[in-house]
């Protein structure tokens, strides 16, 4: 079983692997210990105005100097510096996008454009980036208004119908990192979640070569007749396995589907148990997704389709 | 003093140590349950997120006078349902795990707990 | 003239009141928390008890029945083929004339009433109702789900019948009969699942000895697992895909599913259990 690697919290702005996600936690701390201060001197001034003895003060000078100046000299400064982080944080797109990512009802959908040869590559709910190296991301959605939030890499990016939005994704170290959809798109916006895995440029390019060859034959008999029965209840309806007659597009691909970390958009992690799991019982622990659940299958037939899933590294 | 003594003795005697027996420790059980996502297939009480409708539901399982419908109810035997179902019935739609000994061990100590 | 103003209790007769009934309530739960009543079948009840359960006993018995009207008893086919079902059914725990029940029926408190001074005391409509719906907390099962209408009502004739045998005609019309089995109604033409007759049927195969039922009040069980739920399940005895189809199979033939199981065959019939799953799905909110 895959665990995402936790040794840095998930999923936190505050923790930022990303130039990007560097700014913004940059113009975050300034906003936190900035109005922090002026908090506590605006709190100061009151105790010292109730404690103090009475006395007389310029009060026309205190309203505009305290209510006026200094608040418009403060928040246009706030203004000019969040309006630099911003156009530091805006994407002109410059050529072509390395990945697409689709927003659908509740999963993401992943597809690369600089495999080897051309090839194909379409996964789910899981992206890999090369450590070092700026990878512009083309956000866009099948239905409904979702958001790309990677906290720790990047600021939200919405994915709005009809349109296309850019982001880069510039990871400055090795890890996991775990992001969620950001725009409430439906009951299960809950759990649309998503990883980002950045590994070393020679990892990431053997990885992308994985993910564009076909499907693994499957070994032996047992793994055979979990491929047949998965044909047999029409999963290819909604389902691509490259490399089988599966070829459907309403459901994430699964050539590679055992090599990822979760299931269902991080509702489960990935293993024989879970699969069986999710394909017997999706619509008990995520109500309303797009899959039903499958009740065709003996007890015996769905652990062998689970088993041939995970075979499918 | 001694009175004291003896007051704070008795009350420390009575707090609940974590439940230990030799053979599990039923709140590591209910680690185990939640890292091994259990509850994707059972609705099991007290554990997050479990509301899987696959298996049957756990409730009361500690109550539970047969294992899997087919064997009287055995610590072992549990523990080994746990790991490897299939082991014991070919026909089962719950898969081997990998869950350790030690884990089966505290996971069935939570369940028999559930009364 | 004014009316006269009510005069509420006072403090003290409202404190003496709620003592009472406090520890009225505190003497009641004593008395059934302690244990100290006999709850044997070897000594009698007291006869205070047994006036109360008596009394509400029969006015009840009177009350569902009130509305009965029973159909012409007087025939004899009726008569001979209540006979057989007597015999088959009744004798054991009631005797007939000059014959003695067997143990089970000599060892019940209430004991099984000798069914001729029950012809005697009881209306027609009555008896019939009893036979078919049983009595709480006696020993005497509901036999309305096992037999007909027309076989209920053959009981009651032969019933009212009986105070006119001797010892010797009772033993006559055994040996006529031989050892010819009652014919039992043919079953009701197959029809849809009934949730309300369903939830009578998982009652009347005993289903709540072994397993929790929604529903339904009794001891809890965990013999089996509970069947809160189960038809939103996906697996029936963790293999067989949760059908309708499949659930009728698996109550009439758990054999047929997993040889080693310990869920017997109950002989529920085709068509009571499919009123049992129209039940079990009816008090189901999502079940598949």
């Amino acid at each position: 079983m895959m665990h995402a690697d936790l040794s840095r919290l998930p999923q936190s702005a505050l923790d930022p692997a990303s130039d990007p996600a560097w700014l913004i936690h940059q113009l975050g701390l300034v906003l936190y210990i900035g109005t922090g201060a002026i908090f506590v001197l605006v709190m100061a001034l009151v105790l010292y105005g109730v404690l103090s003895p009475p006395r007389r003060v310029d009060a026309r000078a205190w309203v505009i100097g305290g209510g006026i100046v200094f608040p418009v000299a403060v928040l246009t400064a706030l203004f000019l510096y969040a309006l630099h982080v911003g156009h530091a944080l805006s994407v002109a797109p410059a050529r072509a996008a390395d990945i697409e990512v689709t927003g659908r009802m509740w999963w993401w959908d992943v597809r690369y454009n600089d495999a080897p040869s051309g090839a194909a590559v379409a996964l789910a709910n899981e992206l890999y980036i090369p450590v070092g190296r700026p990878v512009e991301v083309a956000l866009r959605t099948r239905d409904v208004i979702h958001s790309f939030w990677v906290p720790a890499l990047a600021g939200k990016v919405d994915m709005i119908p009809g349109r296309t939005n850019r982001l880069v994704l510039h990871a400055r170290e090795a890890g996991t990192f775990r992001g969620q959809c950001a725009e409430y798109c439906g009951m299960q916006h809950a759990w649309m979640a998503l990883h980002v895995v950045a590994v070393p440029e020679n990892e990431y390019r053997a990885w992308l070569e994985r993910q564009a060859a076909p499907a693994r034959e499957p070994d032996d008999a047992r793994l055979r007749r979990g491929r047949d029965l998965l044909l047999r209840e029409n999963c290819d309806t909604c389902h691509t396995i490259r490399g089988t007659r599966a070829a459907g597009t309403l459901g994430p691909d699964l050539t590679h589907v055992g090599s990822r970390s979760s299931l269902g958009a991080g509702r489960l992690d990935n293993s024989v148990a879970t699969l069986a799991a999710w394909i017997a019982g999706s619509q008990s622990i995520k109500p309303g997704n797009l899959m039903p659940s499958y009740t065709a299958y003996s007890g015996e037939e769905l652990r062998l389709v689970a088993a041939y899933l995970a075979s499918l590294k | 003093m001694r009175f004291l003594a003896l007051f704070v003795a008795v009350c420390a005697a009575g707090c609940s140590a974590p439940e230990r027996n030799a053979a599990g420790d039923a709140s590591a059980g209910r680690v185990a349950i939640e890292r091994h996502q259990c509850g994707a297939c059972h609705v099991i009480p007290d554990i997050v997120d479990a509301r899987g409708d696959v298996g049957p539901p756990l409730a009361d399982y500690g109550r539970r006078v047969y294992l899997a419908g087919k064997f009287p109810q055995d610590p072992a035997l549990l523990e080994r349902w746990i790991r490897d179902a299939p082991s014991l019935e070919p026909r089962t739609a719950m898969p081997r795990t990998d869950v350790t000994e030690r884990e089966a061990r505290d996971i069935a100590a939570y369940l028999r707990r559930l009364r | 003239m004014r009316p006269a103003r009510l005069k509420l209790p006072g403090k003290r007769a409202l404190a003496v009141i709620v003592s009472i009934v406090l520890l009225s309530v505190a003497a009641g739960l004593a008395a059934i928390f302690s244990g100290i009543y006999d709850v044997s079948a070897v000594r009698q009840h007291t006869a205070p008890v047994f006036w109360i359960l008596e009394a509400t006993m029969r006015s009840g018995v009177r009350r569902q029945a009130s509305g009965i009207e029973p159909p012409p008893l007087a025939d004899p086919e009726l008569v001979r083929r209540g006979f057989l079902l007597h015999r088959e059914s009744c004798l054991q725990c009631h005797g007939a004339p000059g014959v003695s029940p067997h143990d089970v029926g000599k060892a019940l408190l209430p004991a099984p009433n000798n069914l001729v001074q029950t012809a005697l005391e009881w209306k027609a409509a009555e008896i019939y109702w009893v036979t078919k719906s049983g009595l709480k907390m006696t020993g005497m099962p509901a036999w309305g789900m096992r037999y007909s209408d027309e076989d209920l009502w053959a009981i009651v004739a032969f019933v009212k019948h009986m105070p006119r045998l001797t010892a010797r005609a009772y033993a006559e019309m055994g040996e006529r009969a031989g050892t010819e089995a009652a014919k039992t109604e043919p079953a009701e033409a197959a029809r849809a699942g009934d949730p309300a007759n369903g939830k009578y049927a998982l009652q009347q195969y005993a289903c709540t000895t072994c397993h929790l039922v929604p529903g339904m009040v009794t001891g809890a069980s965990h013999v089996g697992p509970s069947l809160h739920g189960i038809a939103r399940r996906t697996f029936l005895a963790g293999r067989l895909p949760n059908t309708r189809e499949n659930m009728v199979r698996w109550i009439r033939d758990p054999k047929s599913v997993s040889l080693a199981t310990l869920m017997p065959d109950l002989g529920v019939t085709e068509q009571h259990a499919r009123d049992m799953v129209a039940y079990l799905h009816s008090v189901e909110k999502g079940a598949r």
